[in-house]
């Protein structure tokens, strides 16, 4: 029974180094175990379906998608106008050198980009609340005149002046 | 990939970084082929492997300097670029297209060269019936079938350029074959029998 388990196990290892043993990209000992394991029949039969199957994909694969010499001149040409047109890094460009082209897209952008930041500048301002303005309340008071009390100055103003007009002396 | 002391790329790179324009055109002419081949057989449409194929050019070129000779083959490096830009493109234009110009028979396939009209006439049948098989794989198994046997890519470059590990790559391959396999013969065609005829 492990004998038979074995030797599946073997058969199996080699059948999976089959096709790079075709391909000769085997190291020399596991060329060499391959080799060997040749006079089995079912290893030499999947050897020989591989081998003939590797040489038909070959020839028929290679043989796919041939092209004439003109596709290859056109994909020269078509190469060599793209390494012109392209610097080496990547850029923003206009890619014209009619300066009125270039000067009707600076207007343009001129005429859009104006506007809204003179409009952004405006909305920013109207944003920003105004600080209180303080009241001023001019009082003119006689000596004889009775001064308000400080109530009702501080309720009606932040900033009081009071002006006292003197009398004339009395003999 | 293995390495070739012939293998003209490295030298071509270093013209290409020292501003020699020529040295692009040479690279250009060496690998064009192989990787329009690579995007036909991923996007199955002349039209966008044409694109894929010159994005993935300008692209390469424009990032020459950031390519690693140390990391990774050149090869591999412009691969994982055209298979990148073949996935965007068919994640784009999901369900996948077929070229119209198939559908009528305009093959821009390259002429078969002394073979008798019969055998260009099956081989043309065979490569549609393929290209037909590989459409309806998933894209990852599409990728690996493609990468392993239609540029002859070792497991390691595959696993590479599709970023996965080499025992997935190894098992997308298999699925890929076997699925391929059998969606050959559901519609009765026996194309890789066939093939061995040839």
């Amino acid at each position: 029974m492990f004998t038979w388990i074995q030797a599946f196990l073997g058969r199996r290892r080699i059948l999976a180094r089959l096709s790079r043993f075709i391909s000769g990209e085997l190291s020399a000992d596991a060329r060499r175990e391959v080799a060997r394991a040749l006079d089995d029949p079912v290893v030499y039969a999947e050897y020989r379906r591989q081998r003939d199957d590797s040489h038909a994909l070959t020839s028929d694969l290679g043989s796919v998608g041939r092209a004439d010499r003109t596709v290859f001149q056109r994909g020269w040409q078509n190469v060599t106008r793209a390494l012109e047109h392209t610097s080496p890094t990547y850029r923003l460009s206009v890619h014209t050198s009619d300066w009125r082209v270039r000067m009707t897209a600076a207007g343009l952008a001129a005429a859009l980009l104006i506007p809204m930041g003179l409009s952004a500048g405006r909305a920013s301002a109207s944003n920003i609340p105004t600080p209180p303005v303080p009241k001023v309340a001019y009082y003119h008071a006689t000596p004889t005149s009775e001064i308000p009390s400080e109530d009702t100055l501080g309720a009606a103003t932040s900033v009081a002046i009071i002006t006292v007009t003197p009398t004339a002396p009395s003999n | 990939m293995t390495t070739d002391s012939q293998d003209p790329i490295p030298g071509l790179i270093i013209r290409c970084l020292q501003g020699n324009q020529a040295g692009y055109a040479d690279l250009y002419d060496h690998c064009a082929a192989g990787v329009y081949r690579l995007c036909y057989s991923l996007v199955l449409n002349a039209q966008d492997a044409e694109d894929v194929l010159q994005d993935s050019f300008v692209y390469a070129f424009k990032n020459l300097h950031r390519f690693d000779p140390s990391r990774a083959s050149f090869k591999t490096w412009l691969y994982t670029i055209a298979v990148s830009r073949c996935r965007n493109t068919y994640r784009r234009k999901r369900p996948l297209l077929i070229d119209i110009s198939q559908m009528f028979g305009f093959d821009v396939a390259a002429p078969e060269g002394d073979s008798s009209p019969e055998a260009a006439n099956a081989q043309r049948a065979a490569r549609d019936a393929i290209k037909n098989a590989l459409a309806e794989l998933s894209p990852a198994l599409r990728e690996a079938v493609v990468l392993r046997y239609g540029q002859c890519l070792t497991f390691r470059e595959v696993a590479e350029i599709m970023d996965c590990p080499l025992k997935t790559a190894e098992s997308r391959v298999r699925l890929a074959h076997d699925r391929l396999r059998s969606l050959l013969n559901e519609h009765g065609r026996g194309l890789l029998d066939e093939l061995l005829s040839y």
